[in-house]
């Protein structure tokens, strides 16, 4: 091993070496180290490099949080592993009134439907922040909003490295089809899903990092409501169907879907006696050959109104405002449970909040 | 090579013999391998030489033996709350007399944690550098031309050449 030493200069550290300190720092400094030389410049846009960067960013990861509707841009606020707070930079631009929400979020890119208004969707957008890069991707299908409905998600599919749209179309309250948009490919292709025939999709989808999307379903059999979670495989591009009922009270309650290792999970913010809230997530666990949901948190009654959102590192997140406490309904305040210590942390930030979704800061490319 | 022996002798690159247990420089692949290979009994002449300075030596050394029980016996989670803090005072150190030192034996000698924890180090001291601190420190020029550096500054309204 070579340690050449100059007048007490540092010595000369290989590539590896150095390529393993500076993947290990953040975006925000990156940028700011980009002005140290050409090779370093040109080192940060290589694809070994955001990719061993990407690896270390999942260790730290962040969540984004939106607000408001109808601007022609896309207002985005960070919270930071270290718990920091910022605005993201390099928002996208509209030139009209549009709505904009979250589709889903993997490797440090954000997907967003935009609508016209609040109704009718006319694009999605792939975007990453940091870059800026964005691209923007046409609903494949006409949607009229008196018959048909949509559910959107995006994610990474590790087994053919690539980022997938997965457009589930209903016509009637029933899917009628779906389509996959792939961005290495760059266009749509419409996907067999004949395990879905009879099956109302909802709501939101949920990516769990391990290449799977998630959302509800209800499907009915013999006149009997089934409910099932919808498991979709981003790289086999195939459906699974798990027939599970809901958490008890579902319909009482405001809740989310979630990921907790990679299994679905569903947070529920209760209101119990018109003046206190209790916050709960389950967790969908296999049992030799059944599914059941296993309560892994609870706490409350706590004097708040809560809103569900998602699981973040070991936290439950959820946003809310305290039942006569100094913060105006519209001045709302994020929650955060820890589900280990079920300590509570909360941060005060105005305006009210829409979309919550994990995030990794990276370089990826689109 | 005899099981009673508990500690073995090594020497660095600037010819300081070392003692260092058997259990901590388990820790590294090389060593371990040298453990199997050489014979380390007392009578036995040969003392292998490890290509890492004298200063830097002890560090390792010191570190190995710190992290020794735990890596063969599995530790508590106060344990481990206990190490991590070790690690924390450990690390205070001067980037360019040591820490660079460091991160190179440990890449040399194939210590995974004391690897990881160098560059994290490293990583969080330079969040505070500034740019030409940290050209000095790797022994880079600035190779922008000035028009070159006003497009990345334009790019990057954060960006600073100093």
């Amino acid at each position: 091993m070579e340690q050449t030493v100059i007048n007490g200069a540092a010595p000369y550290l290989s590539e590896e070496i150095t390529i393993n300190i500076l993947k290990r720092l953040p975006v925000k400094s990156l940028i700011r180290l980009q002005c140290v030389c050409k090779h370093w410049e040109n080192l940060f846009k290589t694809p070994f490099f955001i990719a061993a960067h990407l690896c270390q960013s999942h260790q730290n990861p962040s969540f984004i949080f939106s607000h408001d509707y109808l601007l022609n841009n896309l207002p985005l606020r960070l919270l930071d592993y270290e718990m920091h707070l910022r605005d993201v930079q390099k928002a996208p631009q509209f030139d009209f009134l549009a709505s904009a929400s979250c589709v889903g979020s993997s490797n440090g890119l954000l997907c967003f439907v935009i609508r016209v208004g609040s109704r009718f969707p006319i694009s999605l957008l792939v975007w990453n922040p940091v870059t800026g890069d964005g691209r923007e991707v046409p609903i494949s299908r006409n949607v009229d909003m008196d018959e048909d409905d949509y559910v959107l998600g995006f994610g990474f599919s590790p087994l053919d490295n690539d980022y997938k749209i997965m457009a589930i179309y209903s016509k009637y309250g029933f899917v009628s089809g779906v389509d996959i948009y792939s961005l290495s490919r760059g266009s749509w292709k419409e996907i067999e899903s004949r395990n879905l025939e009879n099956v109302s999709c909802y709501w939101r989808t949920i990516y769990s990092n391990n290449g799977a999307i998630f959302t509800y379903g209800i499907k009915n059999i013999e006149d009997e409501e089934v409910e099932m979670i919808v498991s979709f495989d981003m790289g086999k591009e195939v459906f699974t169907l798990i027939m599970i009922s809901w958490p008890p009270l579902w319909r009482n309650l405001n809740f989310s879907l979630a990921v907790y290792e990679d299994k679905p999970a569903i947070i529920t913010t209760s209101v119990v006696r018109g003046s206190s809230s209790n916050v709960d997530l389950w967790v969908m666990e296999e049992d030799t050959s059944s599914w059941s949901w296993i309560k892994k948190f609870t706490s409350g009654p706590h004097p708040w109104v809560f809103k569900p959102g998602i699981i973040w590192r070991n936290e439950i997140v959820v946003s809310g405002f305290e039942i006569g406490g100094k913060t105006e309904k519209h001045e709302q305040c994020l929650c955060l449970f820890n589900i280990t210590t079920n300590e509570l942390k909360t941060l005060e930030i105005r305006h009210c909040f829409r979309d919550f979704v994990n995030y990794v800061e990276s370089f990826v490319l689109i | 090579m005899s099981s009673s022996v508990e500690a073995i002798t090594v020497l660095s690159s600037d010819g300081d013999e070392f003692k260092i247990t058997v259990s901590a420089a388990k820790l590294s692949k090389p060593l371990n391998w040298m453990l199997e290979d050489v014979c380390f009994s007392d009578d036995c002449d040969e003392v292998p030489t490890i290509e890492v300075n004298s200063k830097t030596l002890v560090k390792v050394i010191e570190y190995c033996e710190k992290h020794a029980p735990r890596a063969n016996s599995g530790a508590s989670d106060s344990d481990a709350e206990e190490l991590k803090k070790w690690d924390i005072e450990f690390m205070k150190m001067d980037v360019k007399d040591i820490l660079f030192h460091i991160l190179m034996a440990a890449n040399y000698l194939h210590m995974e944690g004391l690897y990881d924890l160098a560059c994290q180090t490293a990583a969080d001291l330079m969040k505070g550098m500034t740019v030409s601190q940290i050209r000095k420190i790797f022994h880079i020029k600035n190779d922008f031309s000035s028009e070159e550096q006003e497009q990345l500054r334009r790019q990057h309204p954060g960006c600073s050449f100093d």
